[in-house]
C-alpha cells in the first residue's frame, strides 16, 4: 500500500507535467457531457410528445362528448355519417382514438438503445391489432444509420480508445525516455511498478468519470437519489468494463516493447472486440435465425382478409353463438357490425402468423445472450440498454400491455356496435384508458456469468502481466 | 530514379511479416462479407418481386365491386433492391420496403428490417463496402505509417538522398509503391465483387448498373490514393514511427466513428423533425380546417358544389350530368394531394436539410464522404428511397383517379354501382424505375468535391513538405 501511494504521488506529478492528462480529461469531459446532452434532448422530446398526446386526447374527448350531448336525430356531421359520434363504430374507429404511451425510464438518458426504432406510443382504434405494427416514430433513416451519440456509445466505443491513448506507452515511454534503467534499479519489480501506475491511472480515470457522470446526470434532470441503486449498478459495470481495458493494456505493455506495436495491438483488439466480433455474431444470428419476412406477412394477411371478407357467415355465426348481442328490434345486422366481426376474425388468424415473429425474435435474442461473452461490448450494450429501459424486453412488454388494452378497448365497443346502440356522452366517459405497468429490467441471472467472465479476464491479464519476467520479453535484464 | 525507389519499397514490403496477416485478415472478412451480401440480395430481391406480383394478383382478383371500395383495398408497392446492395447495403436496414397504395391516405414506406433485427445490428453490418471504406484504410495505415519516418529512425535518409534522389522523388516513389501494393490487395476483391454482381443479379441488371460499378471503381482508386498520401504526409512529420501510427489511427477513429454521430446530433438539433403524432395531427388539422386553417371541410365542400352548379348551369346537385359522389371523391383526393405534398414534402425537405448538414460535416472525414457517395450510387440511400416513394405516390393517384373517373361518368343514377372484375386491369402493375447515374451524382456533389479536395490538398501539402525536409 505504501509503495502504491508513493508511486501514485509521482505518477500524478508526471501526468500533471504531461499534456496527455489534460487532453484525456478534456476529451472525457466533452464526450460525457455531449452524450448526456444528446440523451436529455431525446428524453425531453419524448416527454413533450407524451404531454401533447395526453392533452389532445382529453381535448378530443371533451369536444366529442359535447357534440354527442347536443346531437339531434338526423343531424349532419362533418365527414358525413363517418363523422357521427353517436355511432359507436365510427366513434371507436375515428373520433374516440385513445393512446397507449410508454414513459421514458428514469435512466433513459444513458442509452438510446432500441428507443429510436420502437414506438413509445400507439394509437388505438377499432382497427385490427396488427395495424399497430405499422406505427413507428419519425426519424431520418440517415440518422438511424449513423447511430446516436449517447452515453452507451461513449462508454462502449470511445472509452476504450481513451484508455488506450492513456496507457499504450506506459512502459515503452520509459524506454524511449531512457528512464527504464532507473526503474529497473528500484527494489520493486518493473512489472509491479507498471501495475501500480496502471492502477493509479485506472482509479483516476474512473473517479473522474464518475464525478462528471453524476454531475451531468443531476444537471440534466435525472433523479439521482431516487435511482441511486440502479445508477450504482451501472457505475459498477462501467468500472468493470474500464478495468478490462486497463488490464488488457497492462498485459500488452508487459509483453511488447514498442509503443507503436502496443498501439497497433490495442487498437486492433478494440476493432475486433467492439466491431468485428459483434458484426460477425450478427451475421451468424441472421444466418441461423433469419428474420421473418414482413413482406410475406403482408401478402398472407391480405389473403386471410380476402377469404374472410368473401364469407357471409362470419357475423351470422357469431350472433348465433352470442344472441345477447342481437340488436333489439332489428332483424338485420348492419354493415359496421359485419366489418367489426370480420376484423376480429382476421386478427385471430393473423395472430398465428405473428407468433412466428415472436419465436424468431426470442431465438435470436437467446443466441446473442449465449455468445455475447466473446465480446464485452455486446454485454455492455445489453446492460446499458437494460438500465436505460431502452432494451427490447421493455418494448416487447409494452407491446403486450398494449395488446391487452386493445382487447379491453374493443370489448368495450363491441356490444354497442352489434346492438346498434346510440353512443352517449356517458359511454364516452367510460371508455377504458391505458395504464402502463413498469417491469424490472436491471437484474437478470444470465448477467452474472458475463460479469464473472469479465472479472476472470481482468484477473488473468493482471496476473500474467505481473508474473511475466522472462528476458525475451524485456529489453533489459534487471541488474542485481 | 522513382522506379528504383518503388522497387526498393516493394522489396521491403515483401520482407514485412505483418503484410501476410493483414492480407489474410482482410480477405477472410471480405469472403464473409461477400457471402452475406449475396444471400441478403437474393433473399430480399426474390421476396420483393414475389410480393409485388402477389399484391397485383390480389388486386385483379377482387371480383365484382364498387370502384371506391377497390380504391380502399388498393395494393402494395414494394421497393426493389438495387443490384449493388450486394456490395453496399447502405441504409436499407433502416428504410422501409413496402407502401400501401390506398384511397385518401398517402402512407409512409414501412416494414424496416432493423425493427426485427435486435440490438446486435446497431454495431454495424459487415459488408464489402465496409471492408473497402473502413478496413482497407486501416490496412494502408498499418503498412504506411512508417513510410518516411523509418528512414529517419534507421538513419537511411542521407543515404537515399546521396543517390541524387530529391525528397519529392522519394515521396513519389514511396507513395507509388504503397499504392501499387494496396491495389494488389484491393483489385482482386473488386473484380470478385464485380463478377458476383453479374452472376447473382443477372446480366440485364448488371448491365444497368455497369456505369455505377465503373464509377465506384474510379472512386475507390482515388480513395485508396488519398489514404496513401495521408499516411505518407503524417509519416513525413513524425520523429518516431509510433507517433505517426497513433496520429493516423486517431484520425481513422475520428473519421470513421466519431464524425458521423456528431453529424447526426448537429443535424437533429439544427433541423428538428416532428413526432409521428404531431405529423398525423397536422394532416388531420389540414383536413378538418383547411391548409390555411380558414377553410374547413364543409366550406370547401360548399364551394365545390357551388362551382359545379355554375359550371353545368343547373340549380341543384341532382341535376348534374355526372355522379356527384365520384366528383367529391376526386375533389377530396385532389385536396389530399395538397395536404400530403405539404406535410410529406416538408418532412422530406427536413431530411434533405439534415443530410446536407451531415454531408458538410463529412468534409472532415473521407470515409464518411465515400460512404455517402457509395450508398447513393448503389441505390441504398435515402435519396433513392424518396424517389421510390414519389413514384409509388404517383401510382396511388393513378388508382384513385381511375376509380373516381369511372364512378363520376358511369354511375349516374345507379345505386350500389359495381364494375366487372376486368375493370381492375385498367390500373397497370406498379413498376419502379431507378434514377440514372447522372441524376444521382449531383446529389453527392458535396461528398465528391470533398474527396477530390482532400486529394488535391494532400498533394500540395506533400509538395510543400518535400521542400521543407532537408534530410539532415
Amino acid at each position: 500500500m505504501g509503495m502504491f501511494l508513493f508511486i501514485s504521488k509521482y505518477e500524478w506529478l508526471a501526468l500533471k507535467a504531461n499534456k496527455m492528462l489534460l487532453l484525456v480529461a478534456a476529451v472525457t469531459l466533452f464526450l460525457l457531457l455531449f452524450a448526456l446532452w444528446d440523451g436529455y434532448k431525446r428524453v425531453s422530446f419524448q416527454t413533450k410528445t407524451i404531454a401533447a398526446i395526453e392533452q389532445q386526447q382529453k381535448a378530443d374527448y371533451d369536444k366529442y362528448s359535447q357534440q354527442i350531448a347536443f346531437a339531434k336525430p338526423g343531424q349532419h356531421f362533418d365527414g358525413g355519417h363517418f363523422g357521427d359520434p353517436t355511432n359507436p363504430f365510427y366513434f371507436g374507429s375515428r373520433m374516440g382514438t385513445k393512446y397507449a404511451v410508454l414513459p421514458p425510464a428514469p435512466l433513459s438518458v444513458i442509452s438510446t438503445g432500441q428507443g429510436d426504432l420502437f414506438p413509445f406510443y400507439y394509437k388505438l382504434t377499432l382497427s385490427k391489432r396488427q395495424a399497430l405494427y405499422h406505427n413507428g416514430e419519425i426519424e431520418n433513416p440517415h440518422i438511424l444509420y449513423n447511430g446516436s451519440f449517447d452515453l452507451s456509445f461513449v462508454i462502449i466505443f470511445l472509452f476504450p480508445l481513451v484508455i488506450i491513448a492513456f496507457t499504450y506507452n506506459i512502459y515503452a515511454a520509459e524506454k524511449q525516455n531512457g528512464t527504464l534503467q532507473l526503474l529497473m534499479a528500484q527494489n520493486t519489480s518493473v512489472q509491479k511498478i507498471t501495475a501500480y501506475r496502471m492502477l493509479f491511472r485506472y482509479l483516476l480515470f474512473c473517479g473522474f468519470t464518475m464525478v462528471i457522470l453524476f454531475g451531468g446526470l443531476l444537471a440534466f434532470d435525472v433523479k439521482v437519489s431516487a435511482n441511486f441503486s440502479a445508477l450504482a449498478q451501472v457505475m459498477g459495470i462501467v468500472w468493470l468494463y474500464a478495468a478490462f481495458w486497463f488490464a488488457f493494456a497492462l498485459l500488452v505493455n508487459s509483453v511488447k516493447k514498442n509503443a507503436g506495436f502496443n498501439a497497433t495491438v490495442l487498437t486492433g483488439s478494440w476493432l475486433l472486440l467492439v466491431l468485428i466480433i459483434p458484426t460477425i455474431l450478427s451475421g451468424v444470428v441472421n444466418k441461423l435465425h433469419p428474420n421473418c419476412s414482413r413482406i410475406e406477412l403482408i401478402t398472407k394477411t391480405r389473403d386471410i382478409s380476402d377469404s374472410i371478407a368473401t364469407s357471409n357467415n362470419v357475423l351470422n355465426r357469431f350472433l348465433e353463438e352470442h344472441p345477447e348481442f342481437m340488436p333489439a328490434g332489428i332483424v338485420r345486422p348492419d354493415r359496421n357490425s359485419l366489418t367489426l366481426r370480420n376484423r376480429i376474425e382476421v386478427e385471430v388468424q393473423k395472430e398465428l402468423l405473428l407468433n412466428e415473429f415472436a419465436i424468431t425474435t426470442q431465438n435470436r435474442e437467446s443466441m446473442v445472450n449465449r455468445y455475447r461473452f466473446f465480446s464485452p461490448a455486446i454485454f455492455m450494450q445489453q446492460l446499458l440498454n437494460n438500465a436505460a429501459g431502452t432494451n427490447e424486453k421493455r418494448y416487447v412488454d409494452f407491446d403486450n400491455q398494449v395488446k391487452k388494452y386493445h382487447q379491453a378497448y374493443r370489448n368495450y365497443f363491441e356490444p354497442l356496435v352489434y346492438r346498434q346502440q346510440r353512443f352517449t356522452a356517458e359511454h364516452a366517459s367510460l371508455v377504458p384508458n391505458f395504464v402502463h405497468t413498469e417491469v424490472n429490467n436491471l437484474t437478470s441471472g444470465s448477467n452474472t456469468a458475463n460479469i464473472l467472465c469479465l472479472v476472470f479476464l481482468n484477473i488473468i491479464s493482471i496476473l500474467f502481466a505481473l508474473l511475466n519476467r522472462t528476458n525475451r520479453l524485456f529489453s533489459f535484464k534487471r541488474r542485481r | 530514379m522513382i522506379k528504383n525507389i518503388i522497387q526498393k519499397e516493394l522489396a521491403e514490403y515483401k520482407q514485412n511479416s505483418h503484410l501476410k496477416w493483414i492480407v489474410v485478415f482482410i480477405y477472410l472478412l471480405f469472403a464473409v462479407a461477400l457471402f452475406t451480401g449475396i444471400q441478403y440480395y437474393q433473399k430480399t430481391n426474390t421476396g420483393s418481386k414475389a410480393a409485388q406480383k402477389a399484391s397485383y394478383k390480389q388486386w385483379l382478383a377482387q371480383g365484382k365491386k364498387n370502384p371506391h371500395s377497390a380504391s380502399h383495398y388498393g395494393f402494395y408497392a414494394y421497393k426493389p433492391l438495387s443490384p449493388l446492395a450486394l456490395m453496399d447495403k447502405g441504409m436499407e436496414g433502416y428504410l422501409g420496403q413496402a407502401v400501401w397504395l390506398e384511397a385518401h391516405n398517402q402512407n409512409e414506406v414501412k416494414e424496416r428490417e432493423a425493427d426485427d433485427a435486435g440490438s446486435i445490428v446497431r454495431f454495424g453490418n459487415l459488408t464489402v463496402a465496409f471492408i473497402f471504406q473502413f478496413l482497407l484504410p486501416l490496412a494502408i495505415i498499418l503498412l504506411g505509417f512508417n513510410l518516411f519516418s523509418k528512414e529517419k529512425e534507421y538513419g537511411t535518409l542521407p543515404l537515399l538522398l546521396s543517390s541524387s534522389a530529391s525528397i519529392w522523388q522519394l515521396f513519389k516513389g514511396k507513395a507509388a509503391a504503397l499504392y501499387r501494393l494496396v491495389l494488389y490487395i484491393f483489385l482482386p476483391m473488386f473484380v470478385v465483387t464485380f463478377i458476383s454482381i453479374l452472376l447473382f443479379t443477372g446480366f440485364a441488371e448488371w448491365l444497368n448498373v455497369l456505369p455505377h460499378i465503373l464509377f465506384l471503381l474510379i472512386l475507390y482508386l482515388l480513395y485508396v490514393g488519398l489514404w496513401v498520401l495521408l499516411s505518407l504526409y503524417i509519416s513525413s512529420f513524425a520523429k518516431q514511427s509510433s507517433v505517426a501510427l497513433v496520429g493516423l489511427l486517431a484520425f481513422w477513429v475520428f473519421s470513421t466513428f466519431f464524425i458521423s454521430r456528431i453529424g447526426s446530433v448537429v443535424a437533429k438539433s439544427a433541423v428538428p423533425t416532428p413526432s409521428s403524432f404531431q405529423f398525423s395531427h397536422n394532416i388531420r388539422l389540414d383536413n378538418e380546417m383547411g391548409i390555411d386553417r380558414k377553410t374547413p371541410a364543409n366550406l370547401r365542400q360548399k364551394a365545390f358544389e357551388d362551382s359545379l352548379l355554375k359550371k353545368y348551369s343547373v340549380d341543384s346537385i341532382s341535376q348534374l350530368p355526372l355522379n356527384i359522389r365520384g366528383l367529391n371523391l376526386q375533389r377530396g383526393e385532389d385536396y389530399g394531394y395538397l395536404i400530403f405534398e405539404k406535410n410529406y414534402g416538408g418532412l422530406e425537405a427536413d431530411y434533405l436539410k439534415q443530410n446536407a448538414i451531415m454531408n458538410w460535416l463529412n468534409v472532415l472525414s473521407p470515409p464518411q464522404s465515400i460512404r455517402s457517395i457509395s450508398a447513393g450510387v448503389s441505390g441504398t440511400d435515402i435519396n433513392k428511397h424518396i424517389h421510390f416513394a414519389e413514384q409509388a405516390e404517383l401510382h396511388r393517384r393513378l388508382i384513385a383517379t381511375t376509380m373516381n373517373d369511372d364512378i363520376t361518368r358511369n354511375s349516374v343514377g345507379i345505386n350500389n354501382y359495381e364494375v366487372s372484375p376486368d375493370f381492375w386491369k385498367n390500373v397497370p402493375p406498379f413498376q419502379y424505375t431507378s434514377p440514372s447515374l447522372l441524376l444521382v451524382l449531383p446529389q453527392q456533389l458535396i461528398s465528391i468535391v470533398s474527396l477530390l479536395s482532400w486529394l488535391v490538398i494532400l498533394r500540395l501539402l506533400l509538395k510543400k513538405r518535400a521542400e521543407q525536409i532537408t534530410g539532415l
